[in-house]
């Protein structure tokens, strides 16, 4: 009966309405109080039992509820959680392509920077050999002068002093004395002005070839220092062009002027050899040594002359390189391709 | 009288002009032509015979060792007589190889023009003096080491000047020993007299002496090959 009250949708309190209506008119027919209880009895039970499957359904139901509505709190919970993270991503996404933007436009201007950067060190190099090749020029030009201006005029006067003592033997012994001081005088100044212009290009070079001048180079040199110098060289080096006989020439130069200030050495060797398409040049010594790194890079560059022979090689297309330990001497290696000059 | 017969051939105006007034005062000399280049140096000796060429190495157009070779070989009877300012050994070896008869520094040889003229006019072979001194030493073993250095105010003895040069030379003792035919010991106790007496306390520093002294030529082991 439960059940039936149940499935045509009926409370609790409509039941137990029902019962009492039921009760009461059962009761006031008249039975005997002992019929009575019993029947109260047997009604109670059937109340009980008639409500219990209500009971039940009904406390499911409101179980169901409480679930339910705790689902649903949590669904709320979960909602609001999704949208806060929603949020937060798009604030990150926007945050990113920020960040991105930033980024592509610093490797944009880094690779201006690299570009630019390059291109000042072409120019450095550009400028770097039109110095070395000016210096080159203005060195020619300045022997030259010596040479032709001022070397000349002085032979002149001196040519002409000649004839002037010529003279004065007629006249007076005095003033034949007085002119020869003078021609000593400058004949020493041409000396020094000869040997200041070969110093700065020596004629030798362009005249006879690089092994006369070197030999002139080093026999000075050694009458310089009374440092002993052996040289082995061959003949085919005269085939370099001339701004790469030039090359060897400076780079001999320049280690010889390094040994005579710096190097307490007792010999030299040069050596000039033939290597696959190249003169390879090595000039060593038996004295000192200095720390290779530490003087290329030295601040106040008292070896100008080492970072500018490596210059003046790797313009023309060679290597160059030192090797020094302090104690044990210096070796310098020179390799420039003898080809034909085309490559600058 | 015959006069020799001289083509001048140098560059700059003040040395031809001067070198010109020197020969014109020499009674036995005539000037009979001057060239300013190498080239023309050729052609006008080819013109006007002249008996001897006084020529300027550095001259422009053609220079003076090139004109030599070329006047040699045109005119084979001229005698040319090269004028440098540069004494270097590569040159003057070059000029004698071409077969020039002689050499001159021109600014010390203004005094002696006239007369090598004369010497190359006749056949012989004339240098500066300085230059002369060098082919001589490189021809003879021993200079006057001994006479050399009393002129510069040291006493050695010929046993000391002998190893002065030696060591100048670049040998070791155990090599001047041997050359000597002395001991080691020996060769030690000569240098440390030598040292002593010169004042000088390492083995480039002699050497450095000696070639200043005119005792060794500053030379360089040079081998080509």
């Amino acid at each position: 009966m439960g059940r039936q009250a149940l499935a045509m949708g009926m409370q609790t309190l409509d039941l137990a309405r029902i019962h009492k209506q039921a009760l009461a008119s059962f009761v006031t027919q008249g039975y005997v109080p002992s019929a009575r209880d019993g029947m109260l009895k047997r009604a109670e039970m059937f109340f009980i039992e008639a409500i219990t499957p209500i009971e039940k359904t009904h406390r499911a139901a409101m179980e169901i509820n409480v679930q339910l509505s705790q689902v649903n709190q949590m669904l709320r919970q979960r909602t609001e959680e999704l949208a806060a993270a929603n949020r937060s991503l798009k604030q990150e996404i926007v945050r990113r392509r920020v960040v991105e933007d930033a980024l592509k436009k610093s490797q944009q201007h880094y690779s201006q920077l690299l570009e630019q950067s390059r291109h000042m060190q072409d120019q450095l190099r550009h400028l770097s050999h039109q110095l070395l090749q000016a210096q080159e020029e203005e060195r020619k030009q300045i022997s030259r002068e010596l040479h032709d201006q001022i070397a000349q005029t002085l032979t002149g006067i001196n040519v002409h002093l000649a004839g002037l003592k010529a003279e004065a033997i007629v006249n007076t012994k005095g003033l034949e004395k007085k002119i020869s001081r003078t021609q000593r005088l400058v004949e020493q100044s041409v000396t020094i002005v000869h040997r200041f212009a070969r110093d700065l290009r020596p004629t030798v070079l362009d005249d006879l070839g690089l092994i006369p001048a070197l030999h002139s180079l080093m026999k000075d040199f050694t009458k310089r220092t009374g440092i002993h110098v052996r040289c082995t060289a061959f003949a085919g080096v005269e085939q370099l062009n001339s701004a790469r006989r030039t090359v060897l020439y400076r780079v001999a130069q320049s280690a010889l002027a390094n040994v005579a200030q710096h190097a307490k050495a007792s010999r030299v060797k040069v050596r000039i050899r033939k290597f696959e398409e190249t003169a390879c040049m090595e000039i060593n010594d038996n004295g000192t040594g200095f720390e290779v790194e530490r003087v290329l890079f030295a601040k106040r560059h008292k070896r100008l002359g080492l970072l500018g022979m490596r210059e003046r090689v790797e313009m023309v297309g060679g290597s160059f390189s030192v090797e020094s330990t302090p104690g044990k001497g210096t070796t310098i290696r020179t390799q420039i391709p003898l080809g034909n000059g085309k490559r600058i | 009288m015959k006069r020799i017969t001289v083509l001048l051939a140098e560059d700059h105006t003040v040395v031809r002009e001067g070198l010109r007034a020197l020969l014109d005062a020499e009674g036995d000399i005539v000037v009979i032509g001057e060239a300013a280049t190498g080239r023309q140096a050729v052609a006008l000796t080819r013109k006007l015979r002249p008996a001897v060429v006084v020529m300027d190495l550095a001259m422009p157009l053609l220079n003076g060792l090139e004109a030599t070779r070329q006047i040699l070989k045109a005119v084979p009877g001229t005698r040319v007589l090269v004028l440098s300012a540069h004494g270097d050994d590569a040159y003057v070896e070059r000029v004698i190889a071409l077969g020039a008869s002689g050499f001159l520094i021109k600014q010390t040889s203004a005094h002696i023009l006239a007369r090598a003229v004369r010497e190359v006019e006749s056949g012989n072979a004339f240098f500066s003096p300085s230059i002369a001194k060098r082919l001589h030493n490189h021809s003879e073993k021993s200079p006057d080491r001994v006479a050399l250095l009393k002129r510069k105010g040291v006493r050695l003895s010929s046993r000391e000047a002998e190893v002065l040069q030696l060591i100048a030379e670049g040998q070791a003792n155990k090599q001047v020993a041997a050359e000597l035919g002395i001991s080691v010991k020996t060769v030690e106790k000569h240098r440390q007299r030598l040292m002593e007496k010169l004042d000088i306390h390492d083995t480039a520093g002699l050497t450095r002496y000696a070639i200043a002294a005119g005792i060794i030529e500053s030379s360089v082991q040079m081998t080509i090959v």
